[in-house]
């Protein structure tokens, strides 16, 4: 590599010190905090797609940091599948940050604790979840979940406290329980993740995911429950992050307590527990590891299958569009694991084209959660019962939203052209959940389900479940369109007239991930071949592994050797 | 004798965390996960194998082998679990105590359970 070589660690270093940064501004200086975090997200969408296509043949980049060899120092790697997380990461960061802003200028006027330290927070969760996508050592990995979970809790705080001006009585309490709960829920979590990590090392000697996948084939028949129980104690934590259906009951009710840009950004966060689940159980206990080979798989696919279920009587049985964005979520983490248990490559390339497209509409759904609440803040005012059916129980827009809405609302208007691309998005947004052709939610599912069906890996459970999984998944999309149906008339039909339009420019920040959405459909050829090599490459670890257990230290620079050894 | 000792250590203060942890208290509960997090810090510590008298760094008043030093990594894990758990547990506490006021019973749930045995849990009640 010529050159700057240090590309791989820009994803962590350049919104750590932006967020040190904007933690020395101060919540007095939010507008330069907010030149700071969008300098950081633009930085670290060029980084992240000059990862992708650095990695885009199959080339893996190890980064050695401290300049010490890999199983001794720590290690952070770049291959296919992490820089496509980490442009994805980096697209729902600016979807995120973009919509934050907006509400900003909307909203804010003389308001001084709202938000106060919303751009710290935001950068150091996006500094843990693209540490996490990196790191080549599960020690890290810990690490960096506890960096974006802190974050998280922050983030999750900020939407609870700023929510709690002007709504209903017990509201804000309701809500700090969720965030009381999913701390407490994750908390738990890391202690299991320390005793996983703990056995794992007790057994093995080794924390490098690449150095385990080297050992974990040699481990002693007497010494493998051991491994193997550490092994699904990280499943679990995992699967925690990932919302699988046991340990799924904290994600709607946080999502929907937090506020609309953190849980824009919280979209990816379950998508961090899935992708390590990818990593670790494909690269540490893929088919090279011996006795311990296909250790998850099974359980994957059940209660993946289970999840998907799970999240069609969640969605349907939602009441608050909120709520419904979660468990929207959650039918998409199920399929997702559920398709990791097959361990095959072209099922697993399906499953990264549809989390592509199933993070943008997930996140594209609670922004338009958001905008929804504030267009119909107008007809709360005079009828709360229009606000607790339809939907206004984290009202972001505020009191002053609420009032200056209302007295709009008294010009009586024809349907204007924000009220109209708001219906549009919903219905575009609708479509990609559902998996309606000819968007991309529909290839997702089609090139996951077709390569289930069609050609599983040999013997007959893979087939079975399949069929299983594809029963589920289209059972979800029927949910989803009766779900949103029912939500789209009820809001812009029966709301109608009333609606208050959330101004143009609150549109905007939708555009984001809509846009690539479509984008998804129209290059929807590249991009599977993409995520086929990535997909690909997970299950023929080889040149991960030679990457990153060959990588030599940079030789120090001439002046050190000139110096007295001590 | 040390290894039991450790074992059962471990042990009673995992059952003792796991346990407050399942009351339904808010205080019980940061206290539950205290105790976890302590039982989880022995346990990686644990994990380098125990060795009694034996120092993680290299000097050169020790032969240079395996039996006169113990495993330094486990170490350096268990100072990181320690400060974020004990940062963790602050932050616990703090929502808590905001949780207390905003939902007006310290219940994990938010509200006091409808039938509770004691007169005293309906008077701190604003259940439904």
């Amino acid at each position: 590599m010529n050159g700057f070589a240090h590309w791989v660690v820009l994803p962590v270093v350049v919104p750590l010190l932006s967020a040190a940064l904007a933690l020395v501004l101060g919540p007095a200086r939010r507008g330069a905090q907010a030149v700071v975090s969008v300098a950081a997200v633009v930085a670290l969408l060029a980084v992240a797609l000059r990862l992708v296509a650095d990695t885009a043949d199959g080339t893996v980049l190890p980064y050695l940091l401290g300049n010490w060899r890999a199983p001794f120092g720590i290690v952070l790697v770049a291959d296919g599948l992490s820089a496509t997380m980490l442009l994805l990461a980096a697209v729902l960061a600016a979807a995120a940050l973009a919509y934050a802003l907006i509400e900003r200028s909307d909203t804010d006027r003389g308001g001084p604790v709202a938000h106060a330290y919303f751009h710290p927070l935001f950068l150091f969760q996006l500094t843990g979840i693209n540490g996490a996508f990196l790191t080549g050592d599960l020690f890290n990995l810990f690490v960096f979940f506890e960096v974006l979970l802190i974050a998280s809790y922050g983030l999750l705080l900020h939407g609870v406290l700023d929510a709690r001006t002007g709504d209903a009585p017990g509201a804000p309490g309701r809500r700090m329980t969720a965030a009381f709960q999913y701390v407490v829920y994750n908390l738990v979590g890391s202690a299991l993740f320390l005793i996983g990590v703990s056995l794992i090392y007790g057994v093995t000697g080794t924390l490098n995911m690449a150095d385990l996948a080297v050992r974990v084939p040699q481990v002693a028949a007497e010494d493998r429950p051991l491994l193997e129980a550490g092994a699904l104690i990280l499943l679990v934590v995992f699967c925690i992050k990932g919302a699988l259906l046991p340990l799924n009951a904290w994600l709607p009710a946080t999502y929907a307590a937090a506020g609309v840009p953190a849980a824009t950004l919280f979209a990816v966060l379950t998508k961090v527990g899935v992708y390590c689940v990818a990593r670790v159980f494909t690269l540490v206990f893929g088919a090279d590891a011996g006795a311990s080979a296909g250790l998850a798989d099974g359980l994957l696919l059940v209660f993946g299958i289970a999840t998907v279920l799970a999240g069609t009587l969640g969605v349907l049985a939602a009441r608050e569009p909120a709520r419904m964005a979660g468990w929207f979520v959650i039918g998409s983490s199920g399929t997702l694991l559920a398709a990791l248990g097959f361990a095959d490559a072209r099922i697993t390339a399906g499953a990264l084209f549809y989390l592509l497209d199933s993070t943008l509409a997930a996140s594209a759904f609670f922004m338009l959660v958001g905008l929804m609440r504030v267009a119909t803040a107008a007809t709360a005012a005079p009828a709360r019962t229009t606000a607790s059916t339809v939907g206004g129980s984290v009202s972001t827009g505020g009191p002053s939203q609420a009032s200056g809405a209302a007295a709009l609302a008294a010009r009586v208007e024809p349907v204007g052209a924000g009220l109209t691309a708001l219906g549009l998005a919903f219905f575009v947004v609708a479509m990609m959940l559902a998996g309606l052709p000819p968007l991309a939610g529909f290839l997702g599912k089609f090139i996951l389900l077709s390569a289930a069906i069609g050609g599983g890996p040999q013997g007959d459970a893979p087939v079975v479940g399949s069929a299983w999984l594809a029963g589920a998944v289209l059972l979800n999309g029927l949910a989803a369109i009766v779900a949103l149906s029912r939500l789209g008339s009820r809001t812009f039909w029966k709301g109608g007239a009333r609606l208050q339009p959330p101004g143009r420019s609150a549109v905007v920040p939708l555009a984001i991930p809509l846009s690539l959405a479509v984008g998804l459909m129209v290059f929807a050829g590249p991009v599977s071949r993409h995520v086929e090599g990535a997909a690909s490459a997970l299950y023929a670890p080889k040149p991960y592994l030679d990457a990153v257990l060959r990588t030599q230290p940079v030789p120090s620079p001439p002046k050190a050797h000139a110096e007295p050894a001590r | 004798m040390t290894e039991l000792l450790m074992a059962a250590g471990i042990g009673i203060l995992t059952g003792c965390g796991v346990w407050m942890l399942l009351r339904a208290r808010a205080f019980d509960v940061a206290l539950g996960l205290t105790l976890l997090s302590y039982a989880v810090n022995l346990f990686i510590f644990c994990m380098g194998r125990l060795a009694i008298g034996a120092a993680p760094i290299i000097s050169g008043e020790r032969p240079a082998d395996l039996a006169h030093y113990t495993d330094p990594l486990p170490q350096a894990l268990v100072l990181t679990a320690i400060v974020i758990g004990f940062g963790m547990t602050a932050l616990l506490l703090v929502i808590a105590l905001v949780t207390r006021e905003e939902a007006g019973s310290d219940h994990v749930d938010g509200r006091e359970p409808p039938e509770v045995g004691d007169a005293g849990a309906a008077g701190r009640g604003v259940g439904p």
